[in-house]
């Protein structure tokens, strides 16, 4: 049986203890804050971050992975590995699929699937795992990828925002930029369709929003026919809406596992502090 | 008996030709709303029904009695009168269908099957670049689950088989053509040709065709505004060439860097093409150097798309009792408002309103109990579907026109605008203009009073502190957003002192100030 390593950006959230237990490589994201090049790992504290982030002159910029740090586990992996499937956010939002398909050459004989998902955040997360688990339940990398594409399918990232002035300010916004220049102050909600960022509702409040993902959930679950769900909650400083979010996910669904992580930092800077987001992958 | 039938006789074929026609004449424009690919053009039901239109009018025309003779007619008459591409492919259909029954002239289970491999084959030929998803999938699967089936089977229980292998390839059309799966349909062509393999099965059957006849708003919305990207080609041109020695292959390379979705079919000395094109000049030019040149239909898809996309649309128009609200309406996405001051529109007004605005449906929204007559009598009096969701306040219309996606059905809008009623608290702060009693408090002439739930529950001396208790009596421990628009009354200098009266005392909320611009109320507030 050929060993598979799974390989997957920061941006999935998968808590850094998590992927070292398993054997997951999370490959580190950049931002650039105050004039220093900050990498997402372990030893990135969250609470200064955010902390600093709130008194922030400039805002910090944002950075797709070093190839030096994508080559590094691509030649550590050969080592360990047979193949690699490196799950990626989407082309549409970085350089990183670029980035990778660059390196694989190097590797020419030794078998690195680039997968983009899509998507982001828990979505990104919830897709690896179900890859890592089918790993090491024996599948092969192209049983592996067709669920991939599957998984891809029943899972969806919705985020709630404060405001969409922060991801204006990244340019990635695309016909989100529909929701923007509005007197109203709402909670504006977006989604990833095809690795483009994409509007998804307005509320008036974070409760709204709340109800809102549940109806889509409840929604998703009759459009599957399906009961069970797997889910992520992250936010940006925003642990109570955090505990809210998760309780009423456990309240009104039969959830196998919820994974309530906080964001990672550069889709903190991305998205602005207070913003919450839900992935859910639809099981059975 | 008919069941226990093997052959098809001429009869028996001619009856299930037409029946085919019947049912997809009645089925077009449930067809049309889901044709998508390549163009959005909604013309693909039409298209078909008008193309199997011909060979019955050709059956009607030539008395014909053999099944060899009669098939060929079928694929002859399809070809002179098909329409759009899906037409072509099904006319190249036939074609390959009645050339296979030539020789045995005989049509039972297993020379249907070997036709209709050969029918396949040849529509799959007929196509520059055949695309999978489409009816060309069906067909194909189809043709494959033939080979598997025995040449004894009862002819009922073939067709049946036959058709339950096309209607689950054609649910698979979304897997194969993305553009499908993002808009959320089937493919139209394939449907067409379900319908036909239905009406196939029900004359066996010795029954009628069950006709699935929905109007388009009973049917799942189909998201046209993914398909919202300009065509790659302007044109869709269809034309005989006629020529002693005309070739369809000559001419069908002739054409290929012209356009695509290129189907090219001969019938003796005539070669009918269809082509999507940016060049119409250029393709008859081209043409006409084989032979002489017969246009059939020329179509600017362009134009086509942009009907079908205003039609599919919901139209949204508001009512609003002041400039601010106006302007938040607008932005929130209504496409029309009705902005009135002193006087409430007239049922006039509103009619105007939703006739100028697109969409086969509008939804209005009265955003006052007084308004809400004249807007179902709106709904009553335009020809146009007019739904009237029953907002009471602008507060409600405000909550229920977030809530509207677009992606939604109308059905599924309505009840989301519906809930969203109760997610929102409306209040609002005026100034008596007599003294009353209610069963708390009297008010004098000139008071302050708060009105929540149409009822008056404070009175107060001064306007801030009438906003501040009617604040305190509306907002519960669960609520997080205040949103205060201000009236037409209230000067901007008076409100720095107001604003500081109540942010000190909410510290816990959001509180938005927004200008309203309303002329009774000095304040109307929304609680969520």
């Amino acid at each position: 049986m050929s060993k598979i390593k799974i390989m997957v950006d920061s941006i999935s959230t998968i808590p850094w203890e998590t992927a070292k237990d398993l054997g997951i490589e999370l490959v580190p994201y950049y931002v650039n804050f105050e004039g220093e090049s900050i990498r997402e790992d372990p030893s990135f504290d969250l609470k200064v971050f955010y902390k600093k982030l709130r008194q922030a002159k400039d805002w910090p910029g944002t950075c797709h992975p070093a190839p030096q740090d994508i080559e590094e586990r691509f030649r550590r992996l050969s080592q360990e590995a047979d193949e690699i499937i490196y799950l990626m956010i989407p082309s549409q939002l970085t350089e990183t699929y670029n980035i990778a398909h660059q390196l694989r050459e190097k590797f020419k004989g030794f078998r690195i699937e680039l997968c983009d998902v899509g998507s982001v955040l828990g979505k990104l997360g919830l897709v690896a795992l179900e890859a890592y688990r089918l790993a090491e339940a024996g599948k092969t990398v192209d049983e592996i990828l067709e669920q991939i594409y599957s998984f891809s399918k029943r899972s969806r990232v919705f985020i709630t925002l404060e405001t969409l002035k922060y991801l204006a300010k990244t340019g990635r916004i695309g016909k989100a930029v529909a929701l923007m220049g509005t007197t109203l102050s709402i909670k504006p909600i977006v989604t990833t369709q095809e690795g483009v960022i994409v509007p998804a509702g307005k509320t008036l409040t974070h409760n709204q929003a709340i109800n809102w993902v549940l109806k889509k959930i409840k929604s998703d679950l009759e459009r599957f026919n399906a009961r069970k769900i797997k889910c992520f909650v992250n936010d940006v400083d925003n642990r109570k809406i955090s505990d809210l979010v998760k309780a009423r996910l456990e309240e009104n669904f039969q959830c196998e596992e919820v994974w309530q992580v906080e964001m990672s930092p550069l889709i903190a800077t991305a998205t602005g502090p207070g913003t919450w987001a839900v992935s859910y992958l639809i099981t059975e | 008996m008919i069941k226990e039938q093997k052959e098809i006789s001429p009869r028996l074929f001619k009856d299930m030709v037409a029946a085919a026609y019947t049912v997809l004449d009645a089925e077009k424009e449930y067809i049309n709303s889901m044709n998508i690919f390549p163009v959005p053009d909604g013309d693909t039901g039409t298209n078909m029904s008008l193309t199997m239109k011909a060979a019955v009018e050709g059956m009607n025309r030539n008395p014909c009695s053999t099944i060899s003779g009669l098939s060929g007619l079928v694929a002859d008459q399809c070809l002179l009168g098909a329409r759009g591409n899906s037409g072509m492919i099904l006319a190249n259909f036939f074609k390959g269908f009645a050339q296979s029954l030539k020789l045995t002239d005989k049509l039972d289970v297993s020379s249907f099957s070997e036709s209709f491999i050969e029918g396949t084959k040849r529509a799959y030929q007929s196509v520059r670049n055949p695309v999978e998803g489409t009816i060309l999938t069906v067909m194909n699967a189809v043709a494959q689950k033939v080979k598997e089936l025995s040449s004894d089977e009862r002819l009922s229980t073939f067709l049946k088989k036959i058709m339950e292998t096309a209607d689950h390839a054609q649910r698979q059309t979304p897997e194969l053509l993305p553009q499908l799966k993002r808009a959320g349909v089937v493919d139209a062509g394939g449907q067409g040709f379900l319908s036909i393999l239905k009406a196939f099965l029900s004359v066996a059957d010795g029954k009628k065709a069950e006709v699935f006849k929905k109007d388009r708003s009973s049917l799942p919305p189909v998201d046209y505004s993914t398909c919202s990207d300009r065509p790659h080609y302007r044109f869709s041109q269809e034309f005989f060439i006629e020529g002693d020695s005309v070739s369809a292959e000559k001419i069908g390379s002739s054409l290929a860097s012209l356009g695509d979705s290129l189907v090219v079919s001969q019938v003796e000395n005539r070669v009918r093409v269809h082509i999507h094109t940016d060049f119409p000049e250029q393709v008859k030019r081209e043409s006409a150097s084989f032979g002489k040149f017969t246009l059939v239909a020329k179509d600017d898809m362009l134009a086509q798309q942009k009907a079908l996309l205003a039609q599919s649309k919901i139209g949204l128009v508001a009512v609003s009792p002041g400039k601010g609200f106006s302007q938040i309406f607008s932005e929130s996405g209504a496409d029309a408002v009705v902005t009135f001051t002193r006087s409430k529109p007239s049922v006039e007004e509103l009619i105007k309103a939703c006739a100028g605005v697109d969409g086969r449906v509008v939804i209005l929204f009265p955003n006052d109990s007084d308004i809400l007559p004249s807007a179902l009598q709106t709904s009553r009096l335009l020809p146009k579907e007019v739904k009237v969701l029953p907002t009471k306040t602008v507060q409600e219309g405000i909550a229920a026109l977030l809530s509207f996606d677009p992606q939604n059905s109308l059905s599924a809008n309505l009840r989301l605008m519906e809930e969203s009623l109760s997610q929102i608290k409306s209040g609002a702060v005026a100034r008596a203009v007599r003294p009353c009693e209610t069963p708390d408090f009297t008010v004098g002439r000139n008071d302050y009073i708060g009105i929540y739930d149409g009822q008056i529950r404070v009175r107060a001396g001064d306007l801030g502190s009438a906003l501040l208790d009617l604040l305190n009596k509306i907002i519960g421990p669960e609520d997080e957003a205040v949103l205060i628009y201000r009236g037409k009354g209230v000067r901007e200098d008076k409100m720095a002192k107001i604003r500081s009266l109540i942010e000190s005392h909410f510290r816990e909320r959001e509180i938005h100030w927004y200008y309203g611009g309303q002329l009774h109320y000095h304040f109307i507030v929304g609680i969520a």
